[in-house]
């Protein structure tokens, strides 16, 4: 990747967006859904923020994926969704989605619209207009016992994937811990499993960049 | 149809674990390494061979021969690390794909191996080797399923290591047949459906006899499970490297084991915490088991753990019934072909 293209998209600079949404257009092959697993931090911090993971949500939007999954694998992010079950600080995930959505994006926002659905099956209350470039989101906690086992037995007998969601194309393995922790199972299949180091512009398109280099063979 | 084995009546040298012996710097790393967790089982994705064979310009089946070669090599290295249990994913179903060409040179390929180790038998049991073959076999060509069910039989008392390995599998139809399994069991009886929990899909797996894989290698520079093992490695430590496999070098070995160990910590509590969670699902099940029997919702500590013994002894039962439908088309393909020694 171009390293002036690095620095900027890292800086946050405005005038990139067009220039690296420009640069996703040209791969020649782009995942539909991305997988979030976060297996931790690095260094001394606590946990991924709800900040951080909505501006990888949107980043997602601008680089043309239609589904994204975030798993947390530890159970350490302690990131709310909805106002039903606010934390101390009163932010939730899609306050943070909605408002890094309009910060990054700017006069681009209307082009992606979000409908985000979480694991207990329920739309957003922000739900916009249908348009064929939406995203939706899952946010998975960590699947318990039965509920992993219930949502197995529903996908094998019903030979339907996640209801509405294809598998997921592309893991991103975010944290140091080197396993998928438990994360769909089923759905791995043939997930190209790729580790970011951290969440920045420049880790996000080098993914991007490394899963459009994967040819898969599909046992052939 | 019979199986004849040659025998030149000369000792034989083992072609799947190497005899060579190990240099004295690989040995000395080896018990460096042996000083930090070790991975009791390890799985291989042995990608790679056909993109060797056309770098150095020979045939594909050179590049699967050369494939199963560095397999046997490897198995020493394993050893040589106190790593007892090994699985391979050796063909799959979607394997079937390719063109006959190559799929049948795959099945000769195969043809060859199994019967060279029922000629090396002796051999096998020395090492206490233990094979085992895990897929749908019914997809195989007959005579391969009689040389498998051979091998399978003539191995299985043995238990100083154990090498699995998968021909005919995708990780999606083993789970399917699992859950088929219980639904069986439940239709026969020998098991409730509140008896159906996580552990039990698992002990209905091909692996069940298999502790899940501490540590998988990948080579060739793919980053995809490829349908092997999905639901065994939700908590193994993964590892994609770059060489091609006909490459693979005890150097890499000794790199992925030490990821495991610098992974061992965070993937142990990890797991545990999923184990604890599986406990307290089991605990919940049984519960809901007693009050729909007893019909109030007291937690009676005898009852509970009666209703536990219960839920135990039907599960035990019910894998034993699995281990003997495996066991008896295991002895009906030996019955089909006896082996002869020429």
């Amino acid at each position: 990747m171009c390293p002036s293209l690095r620095s900027q998209a890292d800086a946050g600079s405005a005038t990139t967006c067009q220039a690296w949404w420009r640069s996703t257009l040209t791969l020649p092959r782009r995942p539909t859904h991305i997988g979030v697993v976060v297996t931790g931090t690095r260094g001394n911090r606590a946990s991924v923020s709800p900040r951080e993971l909505a501006t990888l949500v949107v980043w997602c939007v601008a680089g043309g994926v239609s589904f994204v999954t975030v798993y947390d694998a530890l159970g350490e992010c302690s990131i709310c969704i909805f106002h039903d079950d606010l934390n101390a600080r009163g932010v939730t995930l899609l306050d943070e989605i909605v408002r890094r959505h309009k910060e990054i994006l700017q006069a681009d926002w209307s082009k992606f619209p979000l409908e985000i659905v979480d694991s207990r099956w329920k739309t957003s209350s922000q739900k916009c207009e249908w348009l064929p470039r939406s995203l939706h989101m899952r946010y998975l906690e960590k699947l318990k016992g039965l509920e992993t086992l219930k949502h197995f037995l529903v996908v094998i007998l019903t030979s339907s994937s996640l209801p509405g969601f294809p598998d997921p194309d592309l893991v991103l393995r975010l944290g140091p811990v080197q396993s998928t922790l438990g994360y769909l199972p089923w759905h791995l299949r043939l997930s190209e499993i790729i580790p970011m180091h951290s969440i920045t512009y420049s880790n996000f398109l080098e993914a991007l960049h490394t899963f459009a280099a994967c040819q898969p063979r599909f046992g052939k | 149809m019979a199986v004849h084995l040659r025998s030149s009546g000369k000792a034989i040298t083992m072609s799947w674990i190497s005899e060579d012996s190990s240099s004295l710097l690989s040995r000395f790393c080896a018990s460096i390494l042996k000083a930090g967790p070790m991975p009791r089982h390890v799985a291989f994705i042995m990608d790679g061979n056909r993109r060797f064979a056309r770098k150095r310009h020979v045939e594909r089946h050179q590049g699967h021969t050369q494939g199963f070669d560095k397999l046997a090599q490897t198995l020493k290295w394993c050893l040589d690390l106190n790593i007892h249990e090994v699985t391979v994913y050796a063909f799959s179903i979607d394997n079937f794909k390719r063109s006959k060409e190559e799929v049948d040179s795959l099945m000769e390929l195969a043809r060859n191996k199994f019967s060279r180790l029922l000629e090396e038998i002796d051999n096998l049991k020395k090492h206490g080797v233990c094979i085992r073959v895990l897929g749908d076999l019914k997809l195989l060509p007959k005579d391969i399923q009689v040389l498998i069910a051979h091998a399978v039989v003539a191995t299985q008392h043995h238990n100083k290591c154990f090498l699995n390995v998968c021909f005919a599998y995708t990780s999606r139809h083993e789970i399917t047949n699992a859950v088929r399994e219980m639904a069986w069991g439940v239709e026969q009886g020998l098991i409730l459906p509140s008896d159906i929990t996580e552990e039990l899909l698992g002990k209905c797996l091909y692996t069940r006899h298999s502790p899940d894989p501490d540590l998988l290698i990948r080579t060739s520079g793919e980053v995809r499970l490829s349908d092997f093992l999905l639901w065994q490695t939700a908590y193994t430590c993964l590892v994609f490297q770059s060489v091609l496999w006909p490459e693979f070098r005890v150097w890499h070995l000794h790199h992925a084991v030490l990821q495991y160990q610098a992974n061992y910590t965070a993937i142990q509590k990890a797991r545990e915490a999923q184990q604890a969670e599986s406990v307290r699902h089991e605990y919940h099940a049984d519960l809901e088991v007693l009050c729909a029997r007893e019909g109030n919702e007291d937690e009676n500590e005898l009852m509970l753990a009666t209703t536990a013994g219960e839920r135990m002894q039907r599960t035990q039962m019910f894998l034993r019934a699995l281990d003997r439908k495996w066991d008896l088309f295991i002895e009906e393909l030996c019955a089909s072909s006896p082996v002869t020694v020429r």
